[in-house]
């Protein structure tokens, strides 16, 4: 088989792929996309898709979040493709009268940063959205944010970087690499042939682990699995994207808080999220629990629906007409690594946990970034890769 | 929770023979199916069946499943009748919509062994006015003249020549429907002469290289006439062939395909075997799919006919028996290569030759990623 020659190589073709290529090509790169099997054919189709800030801490967390909700917009414009990106806005639900308290203080510490929040008594909950639980004490409303249909978009990623003159090579494993003599990367191998090339870029979810081992860089990440079921067409719940306040209380803000839910709920991570689609099929989440395989658990789901019911009780009257599972690739922090490595060429951009559609434009645009040689939109530090410290796999689970 | 060692989904022929099997070699067994009575199609084909008395020829589909509900009910099988299987997820947990005393129910059944044997699913053709009342699936009019003893219309059009849109004609035809035509596509008829010439002998005009173009709904809002074209080497309708015809039912009998979706969730390795019917699960030659303990049998496992199914049906009941304990290897064996030389030779000849190649090439490939 003949070699091929790229710029860059970049490995997975899932969301995180798809946006690190899709910027190296505009960067004018010669872009190699390698993927084991189809465009999203892994977590990016399993998925819920959406990018709000609410999902994070305040600080930079919460600017890395912005950045990307804009480069979701330049996309939406840029790009020749419908990814039914729709840009409304999020609810957050509070629980009892402490989340309240809690979610006063949040939305000043973000509004402190400049983000479009604003506090909803219990009153303007229900005016907003009549059809919320009677007992609901408050909510949290975000102006930035929307959802999408990830699958489209990797798929319109796929061609827009055809068109700037890369190359996808689907159902293509990559099983080595090599090195010159001072260590740098200097070739990419797949069972369809060899790529020479000075950069690699690492970007494929939950196999990043063992595609970063075969070239030396160590990548903790561990994998959580998630379920989600999927609602009849036309069963009108609310608008907008609208989640629980106290799981994200209790991941961001306040690890000790104890939300009121059952040790099944807390052992499996489960919240309550609802995600009206372009097909009006809403998405309703979450769990969040260390498994590998992608079959969905019938217990889980029964308690995800009853967590939904608790917070919108005509859930109890729809019809769920599917449901699946993904498996999300974490990092033992929770946030992301886009980051060089201790192999120069080899970049990475892997471990966004729950949080891979949201952050995936930014993601790629900075890595693309760091390959070029250019100056990053942001700084690099709390998302390198060096904070992590080597240690055996069985750490976090 | 429930458990079992053995749960059945799909009441059919082949879930009854795997059934009888697996119980009568000491196995618990749920059979579970979604009808008031299990039978599957078999009680629809009031028609004799074909090819060599060992396949019961001469014998008429619904005989064949009253015969199979009595052996069934003789080997001991728990069978829950008007219950739907929902799901089936991690840990072999199959969600149940069982029906009881004290009505609908939602029950999770664990099972070591899981056999899908869902049937098939007519495919649907997109034409204008598709969704008008009176277009439906020829089984569907064939469920209703033979089970139900509903006339579905009396002037009705068949799409397609195939044997279930020649046998279903028949059928309508006897029940007092006259059928007014049959469009086909291809430039000849796709059934066996023999439904062929029965239903030509009664006057029906077959309509080669032709397809619908629409179909009329009246002031009912139901189907009322129904426009066929000619169609040219590229598949386009020749304009100035549209004919219209006075029928108020429209027959769709364009295949099946192998209904999946249970075996599908639960991430058994599915490949496209256009031969079966198209996307389907992988098995091996004990109808296990991908998933260790998760087997299929007849038209889930490739849309054939009744008398594979039971074939199918028997070998994943014997197989499921074997991986329990309940027959020794060697005797499990000799009866599964009984069974499997029975299948080869009921996919003889122009029709069965195309399957049996396929289903080769489906054993041949494994259910290993």
């Amino acid at each position: 088989m003949m070699s091929k020659t790229a710029d860059v190589v970049v490995i997975g073709g899932g969301m995180q792929g798809t946006c690190a290529a899709y910027y190296l090509a505009k960067a004018g790169q010669k872009v190699i996309l390698v993927e084991r099997g189809d465009l999203a054919s892994g977590t990016t189709s399993r998925s819920d898709g959406d990018s709000f800030i609410n999902d994070v801490p305040p600080g930079y967390m919460t600017e890395f979040a912005e950045a990307t909700i804009k480069e979701f917009i330049k996309m939406d414009k840029e790009i020749d493709c419908d990814f039914e990106w729709v840009h409304r806005g999020c609810v957050l639900l509070m629980e009892t009268e402490e989340e309240v308290e809690f979610a006063k203080e949040l939305a000043k510490a973000k509004q402190a940063t400049g983000s479009q929040v604003r506090f909803m008594d219990q009153k303007e909950v229900h005016d907003d959205e009549p059809n919320t639980a009677p007992d609901i004490p408050g909510g949290l409303e975000f102006t930035a944010g929307g959802a999408l249909n990830p699958m489209q978009l990797a798929y319109g990623l796929g061609r827009e970087i055809e068109k700037s003159g890369g190359e996808l090579m689907r159902f293509t494993e990559v099983t080595g690499f090599e090195k010159d003599a001072d260590g740098r990367v200097c070739k990419v191998i797949t069972n369809e042939g060899e790529i020479i090339t000075d950069n690699v870029v690492i970007a494929c979810g939950i196999w990043s682990q063992s595609i970063a081992e075969k070239v030396g860089v160590y990548l903790p990440i561990h994998i959580m699995k998630g379920d989600l079921l999927v609602i009849e067409r036309d069963a009108y719940i609310t608008r907008r994207k609208t989640m629980e306040f106290g799981y994200n209380l209790v991941r961001n803000e306040n690890h000790s808080y104890k939300r009121k839910v059952s040790p099944f709920m807390e052992k499996y991570g489960i919240g309550f999220l609802f995600e009206p689609t372009n097909s009006t099929n809403g998405l309703v989440g979450f769990s969040k629990y260390a498994a590998t395989d992608t079959v969905s658990n019938n217990l889980v789901t029964r308690a995800i629906a009853k967590r939904a019911i608790r917070f919108f009780p005509k859930f109890a009257d729809v019809s769920v007409i599917h449901c699946y599972a993904g498996l999300r690739p974490q990092s033992p922090d929770g946030e992301p690594i886009v980051s060089r490595t201790n192999v120069p060429g080899v970049f990475v951009s892997a471990g966004h946990g729950g949080n891979g559609i949201m952050f995936a434009p930014i993601s790629g645009k900075l890595v693309s970034q760091m390959v070029c040689g250019q100056k990053t939109d942001m700084e690099m530090g709390p998302l390198s890769l060096n904070r992590f410290q080597r240690v055996e796999p069985s750490v976090t689970r | 929770m429930e458990k079992r060692e053995i749960a059945i989904i799909g009441g059919g022929p082949a879930g009854l023979a795997a059934s009888i099997e697996a119980a009568r070699a000491g196995a618990h067994v749920l059979l579970i199916d979604e009808n008031a009575s299990p039978g599957g199609q078999l009680f629809k084909q009031i028609h004799k069946f074909f090819g060599s008395k060992a396949h019961s020829a001469g014998i008429r589909g619904i005989d064949i499943g009253k015969k199979l509900l009595k052996e069934t009910e003789e080997a001991g099988v728990e069978v829950w009748l008007n219950s739907s299987v929902i799901g089936l997820y991690e840990g072999n947990n199959l969600s149940v919509v069982r029906s009881t005393a004290e009505g609908k129910k939602i029950v999770t059944v664990q099972a070591d062994k899981i056999l899908i044997c869902t049937g098939g699913q007519e495919n649907a053709i997109n034409f204008e006015g598709w969704t008008i009342p009176g277009v439906m699936g020829a089984g569907c009019a064939q469920t209703m003249v033979n089970v139900n003893r509903v006339l579905p219309g009396k002037r009705v059009l068949m799409i397609g020549s195939g044997n279930v849109g020649l046998i279903v004609s028949y059928q309508l035809m006897q029940a007092g429907a006259d059928v007014v035509a049959i469009v086909e596509a291809a430039d000849h008829i796709g059934g066996y002469g023999v439904h062929a010439a029965k239903v030509r002998r009664a006057g029906v005009p077959f309509y080669l290289r032709h397809t619908i173009v629409r179909a009329v709904a009246g002031e009912n809002q139901e189907v009322c006439a129904a426009v066929i074209g000619q169609l040219d080497d590229q598949w386009n309708i020749i304009p100035g062939t549209e004919k219209t015809i006075d029928v108020d039912t429209v027959c769709i009998a364009a295949g099946l395909r192998p209904l999946a979706k249970i075996a599908q969730m639960y991430g058994v390795k599915h490949d496209f075997i256009p031969e079966m019917g198209g996307w389907m699960p992988m098995h091996d030659e004990n109808m296990e799919t991908s998933v260790c303990g998760v087997y299929v049998a007849g038209d889930t496992a490739g849309v054939e006919e009744a008398n594979t199914a039971m074939d199918e049906g028997r070998l994943a009941g014997i197989a499921m028996a074997e991986a329990l304990g309940y027959i020794p290897g060697e005797k499990a064996e000799q009866r599964k290569n009984d069974i499997r030389k029975s299948l080869e030779s009921l996919r003889l000849g122009p029709f069965g030759e195309r399957r049996l190649k396929a289903k080769e090439r489906i054993i041949a490939r494994g259910v290993a990623e």
